[in-house]
């Protein structure tokens, strides 16, 4: 759906220093159909500088980006035609009420006469701003301005849309919405490319993820096989309910096992092997007569891959 | 192509703009200044009222028109670049030509209203006045085509001046029509080159009240040509046409031209933004030429006093507005460092060609060699030009002026590609500071008048671009000094144009870290 071929984006230092800075390090990546992807890392990792490259926004130094088949430079309005675009900053204008708001971009979208005034209504209802229809923006909370960018971003049911940072800015209660309407997107058939650097946002919706620092894609994949190529074995921690088993000294004999950290009554450790290997070794931990009352999956989450990983540890 | 009434760009400026309130507050407005105005003029004058207020409406509305919608246009893209709304409107389907058509229109519109609501002020006084119809009319087409005329100029600055805030945007608009309006509506000193009426939106005013549709030209005494004999004559080519249909395909054309480099870069990134291809300025080079030139006044016995005579301020008038066109083109075509990263890019290890090192001294030479061809075939060949021009001379001139010229840019070039803030205008500052410099270190020399010329032709273009008599005998007895002044401007140019290869190789693709080793979905 989104083809990125070794895009480039240089700019100069700032303050006139020599070099230059690298916001797209020859990017090489593909969003497939249908994907709820996730590009994260920190501010200035260039992550709205990539985003703004596969809109057509910014032109890249080098590369190329195609969206639906289409080459973002050479036909950037048939490839905008598939895209739905959403800032991270609350753009409106203020001057103009819900309904003119959206039915001026719906115009700007070329869509069919006949359909707009329909599909108007169909998107402020999608977003929950029906209360709204005929208000002016100026009078619209921060949240609800977001939903009216996804509004608009929709309002042509593209096939891709392209948020940056969406949740940022927001209240608990307005992101959350904002999360279900983007995964009730997605159902629909969309596919989302969206920039954040709130990573439990990311592990909640997204089905891939990427990392980007200093404009270099350090993991790239489906969340599920970036987390499991991320690990070097399952961390496991086992408790006891009551002291007198040498834990310790038990867990270190068995085999694929290691880094144990044990006290009297819990332990931590790396156990090389999957869900049934888990299951074989408590198995024999209890037959070995550990008081066992609890066995849990303490592998690292997304957030503390990514600290891993942007600190430049290399996996 | 939407048609302007559907053009949803358009129609988003006008529903934000003509609010009822808004609308009804503009026209009590306008309503009573105008009955108030009306009156104490009725007051004051019984009989000739008509004219004055006629006349008062139609400034009225020209300065609404001009400076309130030129304000409006100039801050259309820039205002919307501060809120962060234009991305938007840049991934929509709208093309560049749509959106800018829809700003040019739109963004004034309540510029358009309040104009609209001085129509009967100007109805009142024209049938007070008992003038025509039929010139009212024609008065407002004028105003009209003007005005978007105006607007499409301030709609391509706001486009151009992507590091400007909207409220400097507005200032200089303000002061720069204020200044056109002026200056163009002078009838006497636009003829004193061109046979030309005068060009600002007065016209509409003069042509309202004393606007004739003859068209009146006759052959002085003792000349072939054809000269103008009513301000509403004007003379292209010998061939004399109504000065409202020249300044209405002056103004056509003129917006054209703005709305061109409009339609080309309106939703490019701003960073690689070109104004125009090398191609369509050569070709607006031309078009200028070819104004210049079929309007010229030949030399002869005229009846203005002021107007020109002989070969010799035939070719230094055309001379310096070419340099001025040709130095203006070459900064319009001058590429940034992001230009000069990409081509760099694109050109890959392999480096560079001789046609970026020497950038854009090609296009500056087409349109130089356009120009004087131009004025080859109208005054030399056809023989306008009946007293000896010493052609070897002109050629020279053109030649170290050309040297001269490209000995700048190409500076200009190296220097644009510096790191810094605005390296351009850092560059124009040094450019100038050299000429005022080097103009005071040849003052203190004490050489004589021509010799002055000369070595001043080394230091700055503009100097060489007026000489006489005094200087073309002085070639003729010593050109060494003029000879040896080409020679450096062709050093110069060559060390710039080195310079710039240098700065250009910075930016090769060979000088980047190489990516780090990365997974890919699906790739």
């Amino acid at each position: 759906m989104i083809h990125l071929e070794h895009l480039t984006k240089e700019y100069d230092m700032p303050g006139g220093k020599a070099g230059k800075l690298v916001a797209a390090n020859a990017i090489d990546l593909t969003v497939p159909r249908g994907e709820i992807f996730g590009l994260i890392g920190p501010n200035g990792a260039g992550k709205t500088t990539t985003l703004k490259m596969i809109c057509g926004l910014l032109a890249p130094t080098a590369g190329r980006v195609t969206v639906h088949g289409v080459d973002v430079e050479r036909k950037p309005e048939e490839a905008q035609r598939h895209l739905g675009y959403v800032a991270d900053f609350f753009s409106v204008y203020d001057d103009l009420t819900v309904w003119e708001y959206l039915d001026h971009f719906a115009h700007a979208y070329k869509m069919a006469e006949a359909v707009i005034p329909g599909r108007v209504d169909d998107v402020i209802r999608a977003v929950g701003l029906e209360a709204k229809r005929d208000s002016f923006i100026a009078g619209l909370s921060r949240g609800m301005k977001q939903r009216l960018g996804i509004a608009r971003a929709i309002l042509h049911s593209p096939p891709v849309l392209v948020l940056d940072e969406p949740t940022s800015g927001l209240d608990p209660k307005a992101r959350h919405e904002l999360k279900q309407l983007l995964v009730g997107l997605n159902r629909a058939g969309a596919t989302l490319f969206i920039t954040t650097h709130i990573l439990s946002d990311v592990e909640e919706i997204c089905t891939s993820v990427a990392i980007l620092e200093k404009g270099l894609l350090l993991r790239c994949g489906p969340l599920t096989t970036v987390m499991q190529e991320a690990r070097t074995g399952r961390r496991i921690r086992v408790r006891l309910a009551a002291a007198g088993f040498a834990l310790g000294e038990w867990l270190a004999a068995q085999p694929g096992v290691s880094e144990v950290k044990a006290d009297a009554t819990s332990a931590e450790f790396v156990l090389a092997g999957d869900d049934a290997r888990t299951a074989e070794l408590t198995s024999q931990l209890i037959a070995a007569g550990a008081p066992v009352c609890g066995v849990q999956d303490a592998s690292e989450n997304l957030e503390a891959l990514y600290s891993r990983l942007s600190s430049g540890e290399t996996m | 192509m939407i048609p302007l009434w559907e053009n949803p760009e358009f129609i988003r400026n006008c529903r934000a703009q003509l609010r009822p309130r808004r609308l009804v507050l503009v026209a009590s407005i306008v309503g009573a200044l105008s009955l108030v105005v009306g009156y104490s003029m009725y007051q004051t004058n019984n009989n000739g009222w008509g004219k004055t207020y006629l006349v008062a409406a139609l400034s009225a509305q020209i300065l609404t028109l001009f400076i309130g919608g030129g304000v409006a246009c100039s801050r259309a893209i820039s205002q919307e670049r501060e809120q962060n709304t234009f991305d938007y409107q840049r991934v929509t389907q709208l093309t560049s030509l749509e959106l800018a058509l829809g700003k040019l229109f739109g963004a004034p519109a309540i510029s358009y209203f309040a104009t609209f609501c001085m129509f009967p002020a100007a109805l009142v006084g024209d049938a007070a006045a008992e003038i025509p119809i039929g010139r009212l009319i024609i008065a407002y087409l004028i105003l009209f085509v003007g005005a978007i005329a105006i607007h499409s100029a301030t709609l391509l600055f706001s486009m151009a001046t992507t590091r400007t805030p909207g409220g400097t945007s507005a200032a200089a608009t303000i002061v720069v029509v204020l200044f056109l309006l002026m200056t163009s509506s002078m009838p006497q000193t636009s003829r004193m080159f061109l046979d030309l009426g005068q060009l600002g939106p007065r016209a509409a005013v003069d042509f309202a009240l004393s606007g004739t549709w003859d068209v009146d030209a006759t052959a002085p005494a003792g000349s072939a040509h054809l000269l103008s004999q009513t301000a509403w004559t004007d003379v292209f080519f010998g061939v004399p046409l109504h000065h409202v249909l020249v300044l209405l395909v002056l103004y056509a054309t003129f917006a054209a031209w703005c709305l061109l480099p409009l339609a080309r870069n309106l939703k490019r990134d701003p960073a690689l933004m070109e104004l125009h291809t090398p191609a369509q300025s050569v070709g607006l080079l031309t078009y200028i030429n070819v104004i210049l030139v079929g309007f010229y006044i030949p030399n002869g016995p005229v009846p203005v006093s002021s107007r020109p005579y002989g070969e010799q301020a035939t070719f230094s008038f055309f001379l310096v507005v070419n340099l001025i066109l040709l130095y203006c083109l070459g900064l319009v075509l001058l590429r940034n460092r992001e230009q000069s990263r990409r081509r760099a890019h694109q050109r890959g290890v392999g480096g560079f060609e001789w046609q970026d090192t020497a950038w854009p001294a090609a296009y500056i030479l087409a349109g130089a060699g356009c120009a004087v061809l131009l004025f080859l075939a109208r005054f030399v060949w056809s023989g306008v030009l009946t007293n000896d021009l010493d052609t070897r001379f002109a050629a020279f001139v053109c030649l170290l002026l050309m040297a001269t010229m490209l000995r700048d840019l190409c500076f200009l070039q190296w220097i644009n590609l510096r790191r810094s803030k605005r390296p351009l205008m850092m560059g124009i500052v040094l450019l100038w500071v050299f000429y005022f410099c080097g103009g005071i270190l040849l003052a203190m020399a004490r050489f004589s008048k021509p010799m002055h010329t000369a070595f001043m032709a080394i230091v700055s273009p503009w100097g060489l671009a007026t000489v006489g008599a005094a200087e073309r005998t002085q070639w003729s007895l010593f050109p060494g000094p003029w000879i040896v002044g080409l020679a450096i401007q062709i050093a110069l140019v060559v060390f710039f144009a080195a310079q710039y290869y240098k700065s250009m190789e910075e930016l090769r693709p060979g000088t980047m870290p190489a990516p780090a080793s990365t997974g890919a979905a699906g790739d």
